[in-house]
């Protein structure tokens, strides 16, 4: 038998019984080699001996106790759902509430903004009206205004034959 | 053996598709087993149990995740074996002193009495109970990885690749480490093993 096969039988001993084969190979290889059958029987007792060790106790009811706690698992990853269900819902309504504020207050910026630049045009409306009346004569032709109100009023003819006068004259 | 020919991996994809019988069919199959590792690792019956359930509640919520890429007994045993090192870790953080477990001032009096029902004489059963007590004491002194490797070879359905995948190493690192927790139990058992009480 070369190393392999030893290593072979070995790895068998450490985790169940030889099969018929299996002992006669190390039976001839024992034969051959005497001086490692103690260590080969040291071997065997322990792979028995583990393979003897008692059951862990275990309650009969076992199955039952990890059905109910599965059960228990399910109620709680429902309830979480819900409630993870009503988070998103309102988280959705608080989307909207704020989507409606933000249009709201874009909305009332965009008017101020709009009443603004109307003003201002009312304004510059009101400055062209002013250019126009700084156009008239200058106020001083109003200096005899008071000399020329009291005058006694005379006929619309004798005032058309002093214009025709004034008129020859230039 | 292929993931798609294991039939325990059809019982779980057809979990994932909410059969809750096919679960419970595999927490019957698998319940000792689990509880067999757990219990080596933390030897206090109750939180055994307790950790063993949460293995199992743990599978159910992970369902949706369950892809058939390897053995449903792998994955499983990776859960657990997962589950022990948090609780291992926890302790480490928060230590408390197990009931159950053996007690350097109280080592002769026996800790939970595991009685062999196979038709041994009382003081054979006396000798029988004394020697697992012993090989329970030497497993559990075992560095996790050894002991977690030791324990899955009893499971005859786990190959050696499959062990290597629960523990997350290499199949010649699994070798190796199932190999060292031999020796060292070899060794701390070495009068009970050449006496042949076994």
């Amino acid at each position: 038998m070369n190393d392999t096969d030893i290593n072979k039988l070995r790895d068998a001993t450490a985790r169940r019984s030889l099969n018929t084969e299996e002992e006669a190979q190390l039976r001839a290889y024992l034969a051959a080699h005497p001086e490692f059958r103690q260590a080969w029987e040291e071997d065997f007792r322990l792979t028995s001996a583990l393979g003897r060790l008692p059951d862990a106790p275990l309650a009969s009811n076992f199955t039952a106790q990890v059905m109910s706690a599965v059960h228990r698992t399910e109620a709680r990853q429902r309830g979480r759902r819900r409630r993870n269900w009503f988070r998103w819902f309102f988280a959705q309504a608080l989307r909207w509430e704020t989507a409606t504020a933000t249009m709201v207050l874009t909305l009332g910026w965009l008017t101020a903004l709009h009443f603004q630049a109307r003003h201002r045009v009312e304004v510059a409306q009101g400055a062209a009206a002013v250019v126009r009346i700084a156009a008239l004569p200058p106020m001083r032709i109003l200096q005899d205004f008071d000399s020329i109100k009291n005058l006694p009023s005379a006929s619309w003819r004798e005032d058309a034959e002093l214009l025709a006068v004034l008129a020859a004259a230039q | 053996m292929a993931a798609t020919c294991d039939p325990d991996a059809m019982l779980m994809l057809r979990v994932k598709r909410g059969d809750i019988a096919a679960f419970e069919e595999l927490v019957n199959k698998y319940k000792q087993p689990v509880m067999n590792l757990i219990f080596r690792t933390l030897p206090d019956a109750t939180e055994a149990e307790d950790l063993a359930q949460n293995v199992f509640v743990q599978v159910y919520k992970s369902a949706h995740r369950y892809k058939a890429a390897a053995k449903f007994s792998t994955w499983l045993y990776t859960i657990a074996r997962n589950l022990c090192l948090n609780e291992i870790r926890r302790r480490g953080r928060h230590p408390a002193e197990s009931m159950d477990a053996p007690h350097p001032d109280h080592e002769e009096e026996g800790s939970r009495q595991l009685h062999d029902i196979k038709g041994f004489s009382p003081d054979q059963t006396v000798l029988q109970a004394e020697l697992e007590e012993k090989i329970q004491q030497a497993i559990s002194a075992l560095p996790e990885s050894q002991r977690t490797a030791i324990l899955l070879c009893r499971q005859e359905e786990l190959a050696y690749e499959d062990i290597a995948s629960v523990l997350g190493c290499s199949l010649s690192a699994t070798k190796s480490l199932i190999h060292r927790a031999r020796e060292t139990l070899k060794a701390r058992l070495k009068a009970y093993l050449r006496t042949g009480a076994w």
